[in-house]
């Protein structure tokens, strides 16, 4: 074999090592290298004879916390009422001029002060179901029930 | 050992056994109580027996216990009169009070009211029509829904003025007024109560139109 064969394929072997090693470890270095920030080109959208439509500026809903809806925080229904007569307190919604209470004996007028009311309501002994109206201007606006029981009897 | 020495120790001995009774008994009364609750159950006597009944509800069935120191009481014409338990009959409409022991679903009762039969309704509406004739009118309720309801002689009209009420007659009802009912079903008859009180809600100006009002008609178990 002469010098020319020998070179050749020493050369072929050299270059094919190289090649081979690129192909391993090229991933690894690539995951090591560091990393640069990708550069975005700005796109640019050229007119096209209509003016493109102006989006409107999103709102915020706002909740008015402070404002407060009809309910009767006291006493709780189903709940067994220790003496007589009992308490009633609740919330109103904006509008209310008063407060009526039916239960099974009479009815009470509640009157409201700001955004809440309350009264001294008379039990009868055993189930009582009283039903509570939010009055606007004469008008039964909502209404509420409620079950409570009484005894004079110590439990 | 001393006779004496002896008495003294078996005495102390026994007094120690009874003390240890005690604060059993105790721990398992204490034990007993914090697993019952002040409970008050309103529903329909049924399967009455020596020591307990059981009372149907509209949810479930519950065990009624009827210890020796019960109460029962009944409001007759309007008096409160107390009975006995023997006065506990089935189909009777009563609410027991007691403490309520969730884990055996019974409650032990120590007061028993028996309510009256009669369904008391109560709700608001507008005055739509009136008959001076039979001295009747009719309620259109919020979900329009059309009442006829009498004015008995033991009818109690009130007018609300929007600050106090006062007291009215027949005479004052108008159409297109807001006005809250208590009553009781007519029998055999569908959609007609009979009044026990009517309260008139005086409109601000007499031309206007009144909202519907929001509530409808609802049964309670009162006289």
């Amino acid at each position: 074999m002469n010098k020319d064969a020998i070179l050749a394929t020493l050369i072929g072997f050299a270059i094919g090592l190289t090649i081979t090693g690129i192909i391993i470890v090229a991933p690894t270095l690539a995951r090591s290298a560091p990393k640069f920030p990708k550069i975005t080109l700005p796109s640019l959208s050229l007119g096209k004879g209509k003016s493109a439509k102006a989006i409107p500026t999103p709102t915020i809903a706002t909740k008015n916390e402070g404002a407060k809806s009809f309910a009767i925080l006291v006493p709780i229904s189903d709940s067994i009422v220790p003496k007589n007569p009992v308490s009633f307190e609740g919330s109103v919604g904006q509008g209310a001029t008063s407060v009526l209470v039916q239960s099974d004996t009479d009815d009470t007028v509640c009157p409201v002060a700001k955004d809440s009311w309350s009264c001294q309501i008379t039990l009868s002994e055993g189930k009582n179901d009283i039903t509570v109206h939010e009055i606007h201007d004469s008008i039964v606006a909502s209404s509420k029930r409620i079950t409570l029981f009484y005894t004079a009897e110590s439990l | 050992m001393p006779a004496r020495a002896q008495t003294e120790s078996t005495g102390s001995a026994k007094s120690q056994v009874k003390v240890d009774d005690l604060m059993d008994r105790l721990a398992t009364r204490v034990a007993q109580l914090s697993q019952t609750q002040k409970k008050a159950i309103t529903g329909t006597v049924n399967a009455v027996s020596v020591s307990s009944f059981t009372l149907e509800t509209a949810t479930k069935n519950y065990k009624i216990e009827l210890p020796d120191t019960l109460k029962v009481f009944q409001s007759i014409k309007g008096k409160r009169t107390e009975l006995t338990q023997e006065d506990i009959a089935k189909g009777d409409t009563v609410t027991a009070f007691g403490g309520y022991d969730e884990t055996i679903d019974t409650l032990r009762a120590s007061v028993v009211w028996i309510e009256p039969t009669i369904s008391i309704f109560q709700f608001a509406g507008v005055i739509g029509s009136i008959d001076k004739t039979d001295y009747s009118f009719t309620v259109v309720t919020a979900q329009k829904q059309t009442i006829t309801v009498d004015f008995e002689t033991s009818s109690r009209l009130s007018i609300f003025d929007g600050t106090q009420i006062a007291k009215g007659g027949f005479s004052k009802m108008s159409p297109k007024t807001s006005v809250l009912i208590t009553g009781s079903a007519v029998p055999n008859k569908t959609n007609r109560y009979s009044a026990t009180r009517i309260l008139l809600l005086q409109p601000e100006t007499p031309t206007a139109t009144p909202k519907v009002p929001a509530a409808s008609p609802s049964s309670t178990t009162k006289q």
